[in-house]
């Protein structure tokens, strides 16, 4: 038995957060919703997620600074980020991926596919952990 | 340990780690009791039914080695074994604790793996209850990655 996956939501739109936070519970994760950087530090000092999806587009610092700075922190380095943004547009899967995310969504999510994507991004996660463990 | 769950008590003033440390733990089939200082763990039960106590180390009131060293005093009919918990991770700390009669350290932010390692340290035997929340998961189909409670125990 290993226990509840905690899911740190970054996101400041409330419906945003609802719906995914409905999808992913209705899955077995725990999510804890933080509407800022500054919030989610709050939570980020007592546990560490099994992983972030991070809105890019925050009020305040935004996602891609918030993801460099975790990235460079030694307990939130591993933590694997998943970028959520409401573009569609070119150039920012890229700009995720060079700031340190594993993966990316567009908004609106598709309650379909959705848990099953996080799912996706932690069992990878979990396998480059073990490969590392292997190899030291 | 068939029927009852297993008891451990969480004493922190952080509402955030108190809280989704307790989740964890309860996912995982334990009874949790939480105490945000000194006072108000050194006025629960012991004698009862705890049979771990996390400890964080920077608490008001008392710290936690004071809180520790009351605890330890205390004539407890069976031992409670202490896990300390801190962001802290000077030696000062970690010596200071030990001193006092932690069992086990752990440096916040909680890394949940070694949490959920620590406590089956501390608390060895059967594995606990089955939580209702993991029966649900398991209901829904879905995967966590496994620990065989046996293999993992073999490591201490």
């Amino acid at each position: 038995m290993s226990g509840v996956e905690i899911v740190l939501l970054i996101e400041d739109n409330e419906a945003n957060s609802m719906l995914a936070t409905a999808v992913l519970e209705r899955e077995g994760f725990h999510v804890e919703v933080a509407s800022s950087a500054a919030e989610a530090n709050r939570l980020l000092r007592a546990v560490i997620p099994a992983v972030i999806l991070m809105d890019i587009q925050l009020p305040g610092e935004d996602g891609l600074t918030f993801t460099r700075e975790l990235k460079s922190g030694r307990a939130t380095s591993r933590i694997p980020i998943v970028a959520l943004t409401a573009h569609a547009m070119g150039g920012d899967r890229e700009r995720a991926l060079e700031a340190g995310c594993q993966g990316y969504m567009s908004k609106p999510i598709d309650t379909r596919t959705f848990a099953a994507q996080v799912r996706q991004v932690l069992e990878g996660s979990h396998r480059s952990t073990e490969e590392e463990g292997a190899a030291s | 340990m068939t029927s009852a769950s297993r008891r451990i008590l969480v004493v922190d003033d952080d509402p955030a780690s108190n809280e989704l440390v307790a989740y964890f733990l309860k996912s995982l089939g334990y009874n949790v009791a939480i105490a945000a200082d000194g006072s108000r763990a050194l006025n629960m039960d012991l004698d009862d039914d705890i049979e771990l106590v996390i400890l964080d180390v920077h608490l008001p009131e008392y710290d936690g080695d004071e809180v520790l060293l009351m605890l330890r005093e205390r004539q407890i009919s069976r031992p409670v074994k202490v896990l300390a918990l801190t962001a802290d991770e000077s030696d000062e700390v970690r010596e200071s604790m030990q001193s006092a009669g932690a069992d086990g350290f752990l440096t916040k932010p909680v890394d949940l793996d070694v949490l959920r390692d620590e406590v089956s340290r501390l608390m060895p035997g059967e594995s606990q209850v089955e939580g209702a929340l993991h029966r649900r998961m398991r209901e829904r189909g879905v995967t966590s990655r496994s620990v065989d409670p046996r293999s993992a125990l073999r490591r201490f």
